[in-house]
């Protein structure tokens, strides 16, 4: 409760700090506003509540997704500072659309009824259309912000259309009662069918799952990079919490139907994230692609839908999220410095003189092959143990085929970070860049190391 | 009140169900196959409507007013929608001086 | 005190990070004082543990610091056991340790890169912690691998020599070979057990009859692992190569420490030994052969630290010995003797190498007790305590195992009396020819000895010296204080050695011991000292036997010709049929088959939002499909 309203708070705060023109108070601002929800998020651990009328419950689940969320916000936020430097227009307005969007993806976790599931998807996804335009005499970036914009409203309606034939047939949009209405109803007719089949294909396009993954490529190439990070990590964590949280709590006694939707989303994300990204020359365009591969391992946990389905996401989702976060902000890097287009070429030879960098880079890389001692092992292995639990085996063996491909496109900027010459020199970062960096990669090698301090948690 | 409830369920229910999922797919048509952005803006607009229709009915035969609440809701978000879709619109007919949809293809493969 | 335990991993750990990391910017002085301080923090805790322990009640602890791995069936924790074995362990290596830091800091002062050696051999010492601290044999294994891994670096630490590169490969080679065994041996373990906490399979074995197929099975791979790591027969080639590394790290890895990882490894798991009659009959054979063998290969080396490198392989021999005769407690009291007085050996020559600037020939030295009268005399005291002549540590320890011995089959007892013989004659030759007689060298250089050089030999002297009193046997008046401490962590009938034979032939065969050792040493003065005799240069023809014996019973070229050699062959053979042709166009076509697909499939994203709707509206209408078909 406190968490969303510090959230929301700080954005309008920071929307008034444009008339004091003071551009160094942004970032400290907003990550105090950060720190200061990811506390009271922490304060609701173990508290069980349920709000505004059964619309919102918020327990242990939501509290640690909200806190991988945030960690995952503050370490953007801390990128924003060197990333908006250069930009002379009045930067206050993204960072508070930042946070607003941050709202919905707070909702997205906590909810306890399609409303607040509905108006979370919407409060997060609205300001996104805009943050992804934001770069506005940038025609690649219009084109991402109308493409995600139609797409998303496209997938909107639908939702809705979901929504009203659940509540045709039910009466209710709270979760607990449609769920007992599924678990009491014997056959479940096919208007609940179609309900079901709507909602989840409109979440699945929220977070980027094939073969509704198309807005993805187009919209984080297009976007800017750092809107681009918090699209490829917050919101998919907040999509796929949702998507968890709703067929944990509503649609449970309905496996049947919707386990087979998930079966075609993920064999499908396997093969186009992974074929996808191994041809591509901008590692931008790359991690996009390796983004929808990664939503076919989060869909993994969800498929098993067991006792261990949400912990091993919570895991995959930290470890996701930080090795994500750690590979945007090298990529803004390079980028910057070689006013590239990112391309493969111009991690050349970033060893030799940034040996930091190309650290950070190589163990986000480890991480998202899944190598151990990185996060990224365990993620998978308890993925894989979840759904093997289930009996998925086969899933499971597609799932190590498709990390195998991974390591193809993976690796080869390790490569070229560490056996290519070039006579790039060393790059500047500032501070905050700096910190956000370790905070990122430490956390991954320490989770890597000792991953029961979050699989244990929920 | 009452006699308006009484006036909607005058007609079957599956005639509402039909009837959305025909404005529906109009408006799904319409995105599909119009290039125009504004037009599909309005598509967009279309479907939401029919949503709107459709929990409507269902609200008015179970006598539960929640449905209609939500129809609320859908209208505040249709509203911002629309003014974040136009707004993009204005933007990118500055920078490429049309609103065809196709010219929008610089990123792709 | 014992739940913070994991302060004694923590101090090397953070020695480790801070001088690696800042190897660039920190100063040499610093490191070296900051390292050491590190190891010696890790004493200090490792020392408190012990006190408490002694007061405390005698139970061996676990203490469990988190969760490391947690599915359903596997579960393992980041726990470390503390009992009598791994806080003896702990003191050795951190005491031990200590002083060996000290010392480099004297003995690398002129090398470029000093701050990589000490954050090295600081992460050398916080794996060989992890490996005798941890209640689980995965941990364990970490440890045990990160000893190997610093091993390999620290052998090779001198890179730009080739030969020193191809010494390190050898190391790292061949210890992966008993790392296979021990891993087989680890997964067995599990399949049987369920577990591979210490605590839950040693409670499992009570279950199980002596002679179980399984429990063999387990052994044998167990000690195939310990063969590797302490380098007994048949993989004990690399010991002498690895002298290639710093004098320092020849003492502390390759004589008191990592190389009796496997002695640990057998102690720790002696509930599992003593049910497999079979393995501890290998163990004896392997322990016997193998003294032998270096002993009599020490017999005729000409350089300083290949000498003292086969003496080591003899002398864990000794202890491999004791291990098949289950007396664990006298093995692990023979490694801390031996932690000692071989430390001190290594550490003595290091000056002595020092002084020559880097000569370690025998026969390019002499007469060097004049100059350093110090080093003359601590060397002098790690050669009397490994000889095994009363009252130095070495006497107690060996004398436990000879007795032990003597126990169980007085042939074992001769074969291993041969041993000490040898071992006496090879030491005193060393002594001889290094520091008495002329000086045969002419790079002789007098530096001024470093207190920080001097001191850690002073202290290993005195170690080696008194730390036979802590086991005293009842003969001397004593009572096997080391013994009765060590008892709650080994299992086995370890106490057969202490009293089953009466004090008189303990007198006689004591006395036998000694007499035989002193003709040795005399035998030695004699060739050496009276005659003045030289080793003969290597070009000189030698005898059938002794040129045996001189070429290393031609053990390398042996391996060279029966298993380098046909694997070379078969590899040439197989790089145009197989891996040409065969496993690099799979691998190609597997690639080139990929990048095809994703070729075609990329080209689905056109950038045209149309075709995108077009797609998905799709996909929409096949799911509906899909439901009201089924």
């Amino acid at each position: 409760m406190l968490t969303l309203i510090t959230i929301a708070a700080t954005g309008i705060i920071i929307l008034y700090t444009t008339f004091f023109k003071s551009r160094k108070l942004l970032v400290p601002i907003a990550i105090t506003g950060a720190l200061t929800a990811l506390a009271f998020n922490i304060s609701d651990w173990n508290t069980n509540q349920l709000l505004f009328n059964n619309m919102m419950k918020i327990d242990n689940y939501s509290v640690a997704f909200n806190s991988v969320m945030i960690l995952s916000l503050i370490l953007i936020l801390l990128l924003s500072h060197q990333y908006f430097k250069g930009v002379d227009k009045n930067v206050s307005e993204i960072y508070s659309l930042l946070f607003f969007s941050f709202t919905g993806a707070c909702l997205l976790t906590s909810f306890n009824n399609f409303t607040m599931l509905f108006i979370g998807i919407e409060t997060m996804s609205i300001p996104l259309y805009v943050l992804a335009g934001s770069k506005k005499f940038s025609i690649r970036s219009n084109e991402a912000s109308f493409k995600y914009f139609i797409m998303g409203s496209f997938a909107t309606a639908i939702f809705l259309l979901g929504v009203a034939l659940v509540y045709g047939v039910t009466g209710s949009f709270n979760m607990s009662e449609v769920s007992e209405y599924i678990s009491a109803t014997a056959k479940i007719s096919s208007l609940m069918k179609l309900g079901i089949l709507f909602i989840v294909i409109s979440i699945g396009f929220k977070i980027a799952a094939a073969p509704f993954h198309f807005w993805a490529p187009d919209v984080y190439e297009g976007s800017p990079t750092l809107v681009t990070t918090y699209m490829a990590t917050v919101v998919k964590v907040a999509g796929i919490a949702a998507l968890l949280r709703l067929l944990t709590g509503c649609f449970i006694g309905a496996a049947a139907e919707w386990q087979h939707i998930l079966e075609a989303f993920i064999i499908l994300s396997f093969v186009i994230g992974n074929f996808g990204a191994i041809q591509q020359q901008s590692v931008k365009r790359m991690l996009a692609y390796s983004s929808i591969s990664h939503t076919g391992f989060m869909l993994l946990a969800i498929i098993a839908i067991n006792q261990f389905s949400a912990s091993s996401l919570l895991y995959y989702s930290l470890s996701y999220s930080l090795a994500t976060i750690a590979a945007f902000a090298v990529l803004i890097l390079v980028k910057n410095y070689k006013n590239s287009d990112a391309s493969y070429e111009s991690f050349n030879g970033l060893a030799k003189h940034n040996p930091f960098l190309a650290f950070v880079m190589l163990t986000a890389m480890l991480s998202m092959t899944g190598i151990p001692i990185t996060a990224g092992f365990f993620a998978k292995y308890y993925v894989f143990l979840a759904s093997v639990k289930s009996g998925y085996s086969w899933l499971v063996i597609c799932a190590i085929i498709a990390a195998l491909v991974g390591v193809a496109y993976y690796f080869r900027i390790i490569i070229n970070m560490y056996y290519k010459e070039s006579n790039s020199e060393k790059i500047i970062k500032d501070n905050y860049f700096v910190i956000s960096l370790i905070i990122a990669t430490a956390i991954t090698l320490a989770v890597g190391i000792l991953p029961q301090f979050i699989i244990g948690l929920i | 009140m009452d006699n308006i409830t009484t006036a909607i369920k005058l007609i079957p229910l599956e005639h509402y169900v039909f009837l959305c999922f025909a404005l529906f797919s109009i408006g799904v048509f319409g995105i599909l196959f119009r290039r125009n952005t504004i037009v599909m803006l309005m598509c967009i607009e279309l479907m939401l409507n029919s949503v709107n229709l459709l929990f409507t009915a269902f609200s008015a035969y179970r006598s539960d007013a929640a449905g209609q609440v939500f129809v609320f809701f859908i209208m505040v978000v249709a509203a911002v929608e629309v003014a974040v879709g136009l707004s993009i619109l204005v933007m990118m007919k500055r920078n490429v001086n049309s609103v065809d949809v196709n010219l929008l293809n610089k990123l792709k493969n | 005190m014992l739940a913070n335990s994991w302060l004694v991993l923590l101090f090397p750990l953070l020695g480790f990070l801070i001088t690696g990391i800042g190897y660039k910017r920190l100063s040499a002085s610093f490191c070296g004082v900051f390292a050491s301080l590190m190891v010696f923090a890790s004493f200090l805790y490792s020392l408190i543990l012990f006190i408490g322990f002694k007061n405390g009640d005698s139970v061996a602890s676990i203490v469990n610091f988190a969760d490391w791995i947690n599915s359903e069936k596997l579960n393992i924790s980041f726990g470390f056991m503390i009992d009598p074995l791994s806080l003896t362990m702990m003191m050795i290596i951190t005491g031990v340790g200590f002083l060996i830091h000290v010392f480099s800091i004297g003995y690398m002062h002129n090398d470029l890169r000093v701050n990589t050696y000490f954050s090295q051999l600081n992460l050398f010492t916080f794996s060989m912690l992890l490996l005798v601290m941890s209640s689980n044999y995965l941990l364990m294994f970490v440890g045990w691998e990160g000893v190997g891994l610093c091993s390999y670096l620290l052998i090779g630490f001198w890179y730009r020599e080739k030969a020193f590169n191809n010494a390190a490969r050898k190391a790292f080679i061949i210890n992966r070979i008993g790392d296979l065994g021990f891993i087989i041996g680890l997964i067995a373990m599990f399949t049987c057990f369920h577990s591979l906490d210490f605590t839950s399979v040693f409670t499992q074995t009570l279950k199980f009859e002596s002679g179980n197929t399984i429990i063999t099975f387990i052994t044998l791979m167990l000690f195939l692992g310990a063969i590797g790591k302490s380098a007994q027969i048949p993989l004990f080639t690399w010991l002498p190569d690895a002298m290639a590394g710093p004098t320092p790290v020849s003492a502390l890895i390759h004589a008191a420490t990592m190389v009796t990882a496997g002695v640990y490894l057998i102690a720790r798991s002696s509930a599992l030994f003593i049910l497999s009659p079979v393995t501890m009959n290998l163990i004896l054979i392997v322990g016997i052969a193998t003294t032998l063998l270096a002993a009599f290969i020490a017999l005729m080396q000409n350089d300083i630290k290949k000498v003292l490198a086969y003496s080591t392989i003899s002398q864990l021999g000794y202890m491999f010995v004791a291990l098949g005769l289950s007396a664990f407690t006298s093995s692990v009291f023979h490694l801390t003797t031996h932690a000692f007085f071989k430390a001190l050996l290594f550490l003595a020559a290091g000056s002595v190498i020092h002084a020559y600037k880097g000569e370690q020939d025998i026969r390019k030295m002499g007469g060097i007790r004049k100059t350093l009268p110090l080093t003359y005399i601590v060397f002098f005291t790690g050669v009397l305590a490994i000889s095994g002549i009363p009252p130095f540590s070495g006497f107690f320890s060996k004398d436990e195992i000879l007795s032990a011995a003597y126990q169980s089959n007085i042939f074992i007892w001769l074969l291993l009396v041969i041993g000490a013989m040898l071992t006496c004659f090879y030491m005193f030759r060393l002594l001889f020819l290094v520091f008495h007689g002329s000086n045969r060298g002419d790079t002789l250089d007098i530096p001024k000895q470093k207190k920080v050089m001097t001191i850690p030999l002073v202290m290993l002297a005195i170690l080696s010296f008194a730390g036979g009193f802590l086991n005293i046997p009842e003969l001397f008046g004593g009572n096997f204080n080391f013994t009765n401490f060590l008892k709650s962590s080994v299992y086995g009938n370890f106490f057969k050695n202490e009293q089953l034979h009466s004090d008189q032939t303990e007198i006689i065969l004591l006395l036998t011991v000694l007499s035989l050792s002193c003709i040795t040493i005399y035998f030695a003065y004699h060739k050496y000292i009276i005659k003045h005799i030289i080793p003969e240069p290597d070009s000189v023809q030698r005898k059938l036997i002794p040129n045996v014996i001189y070429r290393k019973f031609y053990v390398d070229e042996l391996y060279y010709s029966i298993i380098i050699k046909p694997y070379n062959w078969i590899a040439d053979k197989m790089l145009p049929a197989i891996e040409k042709h065969f496993i690099d166009f799979v691998v190609n076509s597997i690639g080139v088959v990929t990048m095809a697909v994703g070729n075609r499939l990329r080209l689905i994203q056109t950038g045209n939002i149309g075709f995108y709707m077009f797609i998905m509206v799709a996909a929409i209408i096949t799911f509906i499909a899909a439901i009201v078909w089924f």
